[in-house]
């Protein structure tokens, strides 16, 4: 019984013979020229339909089988042909099927990056020793003042430092407990009045930001204190790290999709969530300093009083708040405004 | 070269059937955290080979996903090294990145091999006989020249580069020829760069134009504002690389033989432009959607500009079986973006 019309090429040369091919007993035969070819149905290897591409029998002494004839080679069931495979090709022709996969890939893209990646990373980062985080932020600090140059010694003299210091260690002593920091004081240059937490606990905090925060001498050490227990608030999150981390693993993410993914269109949406972590932390940072300056008898009005000097500055230069990953400001200082100043005196 | 037999290259391959097989393969590669780009690829590949006709009859492509997957875990432990790393101990990726150069002629050799030899028509293998020490010549000696010769040997090399490719692979037992004129590819350099001059001439007073009419009531200080100069940018980039890669894949095509088989490429500068300034723009504004339609569109202008000169008997070509190959070289390559095209 003829079953349906293949090529036939037989791996030496290059020659196609049509032939017909029938199924008998278990085994599959068909005749090229003089020659009569059986093959037991359970040695072949089918392979794997693709689209609606000619049917492929590769047979075992290296010969293949080529047929138009779909229908009859798919009505041949042959043992071997793979049920993974089958069961991918109809996902992958049918239309219905192919939009549950479209809206599960975007789901579970999305979901990878923004759940997956943020756990992935926190849980690295407590396996992280303490060791190597602190060189890791010795070598971000080293680039910034040499390599990208951001930033010259700080031009403040030993007293005004040395009253930081000091006032900081009095912030630290009255939490119940204080994560290990190193304060680091540098002139800002381009990036200006800041301050900000590198991974091991590095604190950097520029002249300009200090020399802003001088307005009321009697205060003025309350609102430095106010910036420094935000960053400090990072600093006990691992914030530094976790976040360089997202970023890493993020990246890897979309390399290893990249074996078929447009990394234009994939990479755009994983930049916007890396945003938002950093929003979220913000806020943690935020709850921390409010928490902390309380408990350390320090007015949390400090910190709006900062931040809003911040704000004024930035308004008159032109740095485009979109660029800034910092929360809008008057939403950030409303809780700092409205809480209720400390019954003790720092 | 008129009046001979011409045999035309089909592609079959339609978007709406891609489409399936693309977002399936987006869909589990990240269901399995990327293990199933592996499968990815066998799919994608046998996908555009099967729908790729001479004669009546396609191409196939055999790799063993397993062995992509092996080779694809080298390099993600490899990379992950590397970036972990370059932020702890820069002296030691400094290392990793040495060992890798030295490395690359043998990875860009073992990927050529693995490609081919896993690439089929008509029951008969692709092969590629080209040695490591040549490609360590080409693609690393070579070209510290170009910084001596102000970049003046370039052509050159690229010239011997894709003699390299095209001559080091086989159909079967037989070997592919190739011999392409020097001069021909420093006219087609030239001409680009000529090319080039002449559209940033024409871009400057295009980005002026558009930055005073369409944009003039933006201050300068917006961000925004320099926006017609990247847009301008890309389309001279691509209109000077589609006119170099159209001269250059004709020139490649045209003196390629393998027996008494040749080629004839007749890609359009013109229609390379349209082409890819469309794909990018179908892409960027369907969040990727479109990809598979940019692909599939792409694959057919090339199979419809290419076609088989002389006659084609086919029981010519003879073969041996093959061992096949491990996949790490071509797996690596692809990691770190090892750019094998034409030019």
């Amino acid at each position: 019984m003829t079953v349906f019309r293949a090529d036939y090429f037989d791996g030496i040369t290059a020659g196609a013979k049509v032939v017909e091919v029938s199924l008998l007993d278990q085994h599959l035969r068909f005749v090229h020229g003089e020659q009569e070819e059986t093959f037991l149905l359970a040695a072949l290897r089918p392979q794997a339909a693709v689209g609606s591409a000619r049917r492929v029998i590769e047979l075992p002494d290296g010969g293949r089988l080529e047929t138009e004839d779909v229908a009859a080679f798919d009505r041949l069931r042959l043992p071997s042909a793979d049920r993974f495979w089958r069961r991918l090709h109809m996902l992958e022709n049918h239309l219905g099927w192919v939009l549950v996969s479209l809206v599960l890939a975007i789901l579970a893209g999305w979901g990878m990056i923004r759940y997956g990646v943020p756990v992935l990373a926190e849980q690295v980062a407590h396996a992280t020793p303490v060791r190597v985080e602190i060189k890791l932020g010795e070598q971000v600090l080293a680039a910034m003042d040499h390599q990208y140059g951001y930033f010259r010694p700080s031009t403040l003299t030993e007293q005004r430092r040395a009253s930081i210091v000091a006032d900081l260690k009095a912030y630290c002593l009255k939490q119940p407990q204080c994560p290990a920091y190193r304060l680091e004081f540098r002139q800002g240059g381009s990036i200006g009045a800041n301050a900000m937490a590198l991974p091991g606990g590095i604190m950097v905090i520029t002249d300009e930001l200090i020399a802003l925060a001088q307005g009321n001498p009697a205060e003025s050490n309350h609102e430095i204190i106010a910036v420094l227990a935000h960053e400090l608030g990072h600093v006990e999150r691992r914030h530094a790290l976790r976040q360089t981390l997202q970023g890493t693993f993020s990246g890897l993410v979309l390399v290893a999709l990249t074996g078929d993914f447009d990394s234009l269109a994939a990479g755009l949406p994983a930049v916007l969530m890396q945003m938002n972590y950093s929003r979220q932390m913000e806020n943690e940072a935020d709850q921390y300093a409010l928490a902390s300056l309380q408990r350390a008898c320090i007015p949390p009005q400090a910190f709006a009083g900062i931040l809003q000097k911040l704000q004024k500055q930035a308004e008159g230069g032109n740095l485009p708040e979109v660029l800034s990953s910092h929360p809008d400001t008057q939403a950030r200082i409303q809780p700092f405004v409205d809480a209720e100043k400390p019954a003790c005196k720092a | 070269m008129n009046g001979e037999n011409q045999t035309p290259v089909v592609f079959t391959g339609k978007t709406s059937e891609y489409f399936g097989i693309w977002i399936v393969n987006l869909l589990l590669s990240i269901l399995t955290l990327g293990i199933y780009s592996a499968w990815a690829k066998v799919r994608r590949k046998k996908y555009f080979y099967q729908h790729t006709f001479i004669d009546g009859v396609a191409f196939d492509y055999h790799a063993s996903p397993i062995a992509i997957l092996k080779g694809r875990a080298i390099a993600f432990a490899l990379f992950v090294l590397y970036s972990v790393s370059s932020n702890i101990s820069p002296a030691f990726s400094g290392i990793l990145i040495i060992a890798f150069i030295i490395f690359l002629p043998w990875i860009i050799v073992r990927s050529l091999v693995f490609n081919a030899r896993n690439s089929s028509h008509r029951g008969l293998r692709f092969d590629f006989t080209g040695k490591a020490w040549q490609a360590a010549k080409l693609y690393l000696f070579m070209p510290l020249l170009i910084i001596v010769t102000f970049g003046l040997i370039y052509p050159f090399i690229s010239q011997r580069r894709n003699q390299f490719l095209m001559q080091g692979h086989r159909f079967g037992l037989s070997q592919m020829r190739a011999e392409f004129k020097v001069s021909g590819f420093y006219v087609a350099y030239l001409q680009a760069f000529l090319l080039s001059i002449a559209l940033i001439g024409i871009g400057g007073v295009a980005t002026i134009l558009i930055s005073q009419d369409g944009l003039k009531g933006l201050t300068t200080n917006n961000p925004s504002a320099i926006v017609p100069f990247i847009l301008v940018y890309v389309v001279m980039l691509t209109i000077s690389s589609a006119f170099l890669r159209s001269r250059l894949v004709n020139m490649i095509w045209n003196g390629t033989s393998i027996d008494h088989i040749g080629f004839k490429s007749t890609l359009r500068a013109r229609s390379l432009v349209w082409l890819y300034v469309s794909n990018l723009l179908a892409i960027v504004f369907s969040l990727g959607l479109l990809t598979p339609w940019a692909h599939v569109r792409t694959v057919k202008y090339h199979a419809d500009n290419m076609a088989l000169l002389g006659e084609v008997d086919f029981d010519h070509f003879v073969g041996e079986k093959k061992a096949e190959i491990k996949s790490t070289g071509e797996e690596i390559g692809e990691m770190f973006d090892v750019d094998l095209a034409f030019g």
